[in-house]
């Protein structure tokens, strides 16, 4: 993956973002590009974030460091948050009634189950 | 007089045996019960999953596994990448194609001022 992110890297400057990330494979729309990018930050900062937060909520700790890791958590900026991703669907990029183990909208999904691309899935009929 | 069956141990000696008990199952010991938020680090990471869902990013293309496949006496077909090629030659056959890539590079017009 690094490799690959060098190469982005290398091919353009992406402005678009702060920091240069991977590309989904599938179907791209800005909408999934910017939640891709969210996605890749909020993995890359988890285990700083997670460590701030643990320092930050212990009573054990002085009260100096505490604060010190709460204002680091709230410097952080806000795509490195895991609660920014937001599930999209994989074939057209709609944000709203995403069937989740399917990872595609209703639509989509309606059209996909119909094609047979989704083994065991079929209509109800009854 | 209810007799006492047995002596009740004292405090110091309780908190001794819970750090002990502390030390064998490895856990932290907290006698003041103060709030330590250890389950943000219990928690297990979730960002793999998180990253990889628009699928992982060295996924191949289709362009690259009909590369891998290509062989002289097997071919797949591309249905996609046949129709535009399709499509290319018959507009190139009409005088309707995508103009060539100039080799030098076009001066750019310069601006004249009144």
């Amino acid at each position: 993956m690094s490799e690959l992110i060098k190469v982005v890297k290398a091919s353009r400057p992406l402005k678009r973002f702060p920091q240069p990330v991977s590309l989904p494979t599938g179907f791209v729309n800005t909408r999934i590009l910017r939640d891709n990018f969210k996605r890749q930050m909020a993995a890359e900062h988890e285990v700083t974030s997670k460590a701030l937060k643990f320092i930050a909520r212990n009573a054990a700790l002085p009260q100096k460091m505490r604060l010190e890791a709460q204002i680091q958590l709230t410097a952080m900026p806000n795509y490195t948050r895991m609660n920014q991703v937001r599930d999209r669907c994989l074939e057209s990029g709609t944000a709203k009634k995403i069937i989740k183990p399917f990872r595609v909208g209703r639509y989509q999904f309606r059209l996909m189950a119909k094609e047979g691309e989704f083994p065991g899935v079929k209509k109800g009929v009854w | 007089m209810a007799s006492r069956l047995f002596n009740p141990p004292k405090l110091a000696k309780l908190k001794e045996l819970t750090k002990l008990q502390c030390n064998i199952f490895r856990t932290t010991y907290n006698p003041e019960r103060l709030r330590t938020e250890a389950q943000v680090l219990r928690k297990p990471l979730k960002g793999q999953i998180i990253s990889n869902y628009y699928g992982p990013a060295d996924f191949p293309t289709v362009f690259q596994i009909f590369k891998l496949w290509r062989v002289d006496d097997f071919r797949l077909v591309n249905e996609d990448e046949d129709y535009r090629q399709r499509r290319v030659t018959m507009l190139r056959k009409r005088g309707k194609g995508a103009p060539k890539k100039l080799k030098a590079p076009v001066e750019a017009p310069t601006k004249k001022r009144k």
